[in-house]
């Protein structure tokens, strides 16, 4: 008897062998853009994206499920980053623009310290209504905290809908940031944070210390909200495309270890989505805990050295580049699907995904090769 | 003095790197001995970063500590000192405000001694295509993160072509997604995977 979606992920997840590669990519941008919803409503009304998700697959086969969703979670974006990212239809942006982080520095240097100081949250409000473009008040973040509530709300009877279909979020809006990654993308923008790491190390290690648990709750509350016990740990500006090994191992790695542990005893999966090249660190990632994570990667790293590292120690997930799902033929998709899903799938422990985010303006025919990969060769 | 002024921005020291140029201009060195010293030591920096040895973390903070020292050698140095090894044209492509790889890639190339005309983001073709005509500058280097950006990579290159400036100009390409396939959509001459590279590709 075929196993369920749920059953296929966890099992890989288990590093067990399913009873084939599951297909877990985060698809609604592409979706969306398919089926002609745009990308602000995709953000800002889950109903409309869900039903680019369904229109996609009736028409280019059904998937496992999803990973990281953008569906509704467009004004907990605008809300949770006191330097909120460029989102469509928001602050004169077009309504089908592709959404981006800002690198705008909001925190100077001499307020790392701070933040422990006077408390993540306090401190967090006050900087918020001093840089955010609409959140100016108290009142305004009360009115703007209600709403993102709502929309949490609809995301959750969008995962209950979702698994009553065979269909998994994987990580629903289950976003867990470690400090550094969240410091160097939201606080402190990526030039300013890496020079910083060699001139205030032990100030970040503070506002390290402080920042987090109230990180790790907004992960839990994601949770506890949706019913999905797993959670997305975004990395990119800690990975070795950026930072030392020296700097990877003394600030970085005891965040990664640390917030894995914390919802690992909590029954719960972290999924580390890792962007840029990680290969180098593989070997320190093994510290993390055993058999109980998925490291998810976007086609810049070595996946194929992941799984000989790291194999024995986490599933592993990935990687079709967006590159070749825009520029590439279906045949040169399936063919690199099929590689990936007999090299490492065949012993079990592996998930079939996009490199990151299915582009926008991937082609269909290369994003229904994907789909057909994984029953035609899994 | 200056040998140490290369060992001490190899070793990232910031502010005795800072130090010791003030001092060296102070007792009346070469400036321009100066700036060599410490193009050596980021060649240096450079060939650690190509062994692996190094990371992006530390060719930034090399970058940075050049930039400051050079800001204190400038002033000393006569108008008729040329040090420039020509002009590059740069910038992150229309539709796509990623600015991170192209800063790198800026900043590098004013430490190799390039006169680097940095137009920032979401850079329409004609501002870039204006921007060569001005500068006569030899090499484009286009920025995008987005798949999208592959497409206005292309219209780059196309007015490039259309303003009859191809043949004069190396274009050369890079951004996360980016690899060979992208080269040839866009009509490109090269990408870099980092930033060394592109650097290595703009020296032509």
């Amino acid at each position: 008897m075929a196993m369920t979606s749920f059953e296929r992920i966890e099992a890989a997840t288990r590093l067990e062998k399913p009873d084939r590669v599951p297909f877990v990519p985060i698809i609604d941008m592409f979706a969306c853009r398919y089926a002609g919803v745009t990308q602000h409503e995709m953000f800002f009304d889950i109903r409309r994206a869900d039903w680019a998700i369904q229109k996609t697959m009736d028409d280019l086969g059904t998937i496992d499920g999803m990973s990281l969703s953008y569906g509704g979670m467009g004004s907990l974006l605008d809300f949770i980053i006191p330097n909120p990212p460029v989102l469509p239809g928001v602050r004169g942006v077009d309504d089908d623009a592709e959404w981006m982080f800002v690198e705008k520095p909001v925190l100077e240097p001499s307020e790392y310290r701070e933040i422990g100081r006077r408390g993540v949250i306090r401190w967090t409000l006050d900087k918020t209504m001093e840089t955010h473009p609409n959140l100016n008040t108290k009142v305004d973040v009360v009115k703007e905290g209600s709403r993102v509530l709502l929309d949490m709300n609809k995301i959750t009877r969008s995962v209950r809908a979702w698994r009553k279909k065979n269909f998994e979020p994987l990580v629903a809006a289950n976003l867990v940031f470690t400090p550094m990654e969240w410091m160097s993308i939201m606080l402190r923008g990526f030039n300013d944070f890496t020079l910083d790491l060699f001139r205030y190390p032990e100030d970040i290690k503070a506002a390290s210390a402080a920042l987090k648990k109230p990180l790790w709750w907004i992960g839990l509350i994601g949770v506890k909200m949706t019913g999905v016990k797993r959670v997305f740990m975004g990395g990119t500006r800690t990975s070795a495309s950026v930072i030392s090994k020296k700097q990877f191992e003394e600030l970085s790695l005891p965040e990664w270890q640390e917030t894995s542990e914390y919802f690992v005893e909590r029954g719960i999966t972290p999924m580390l989505h890792f962007d840029s090249d990680w290969t180098a660190f593989f070997p320190l990632l093994k510290s993390l805990p055993r058999r109980k994570c998925i490291l998810n990667l976007d086609g810049t790293s070595d996946i194929y050295k992941a799984k000989e590292i790291l194999g024995d120690h986490m599933c592993i997930m990935g990687d079709v580049p967006a590159a070749l799902l825009k520029l590439g033929e279906p045949e040169e998709v399936d063919a690199y699907c099929e590689k990936l899903i007999k090299d490492l799938g065949s012993d079990g422990g592996f998930i079939l995904s996009s490199g990151c985010t299915i582009p926008l303006d991937a082609k269909p025919e290369n994003v229904k090769a994907m789909i057909q990969s994984v029953k035609r060769h899994g | 003095m200056a040998e140490k002024i290369a060992q001490l921005i190899v070793d990232l020291e910031e502010e005795q790197t800072v130090a010791a140029v003030r001092t060296a201009l102070d007792d009346g060195t070469d400036p321009l001995v100066l700036v060599e010293e410490l193009r050596e030591g980021m060649s240096e920096v450079g060939r650690r970063f190509e062994e692996k040895e190094y990371y992006l973390s530390e060719l930034i903070m090399s970058a940075e500590i050049f930039k400051q020292a050079i800001a204190l050698i400038e002033p000393h140095i006569s108008g008729g000192a040329d040090m420039s090894k020509g002009a590059v044209v740069i910038g992150t492509v229309q539709g796509d405000i990623h600015d991170i790889g192209k800063n790198i890639v800026a900043s590098l190339l004013r430490c190799e001694g390039f006169d680097v005309h940095d137009l920032g983001v979401d850079v329409a073709p004609a501002a870039f295509v204006d921007k060569l005509k001005e500068t006569g500058a030899p090499v484009l280097a286009l920025s995008g993160l987005l798949t999208m950006a592959f497409d206005t990579m292309k219209e780059t290159v196309d007015a490039v072509a259309g303003a009859d400036l191809r043949d004069k100009v190396r274009i050369i390409i890079g951004g996360g997604p980016v690899n060979e396939a992208v080269v040839e959509f866009t009509g490109a001459d090269a990408f870099g995977k980092d930033a060394a590279e592109a650097v290595r590709l703009a020296s032509g």
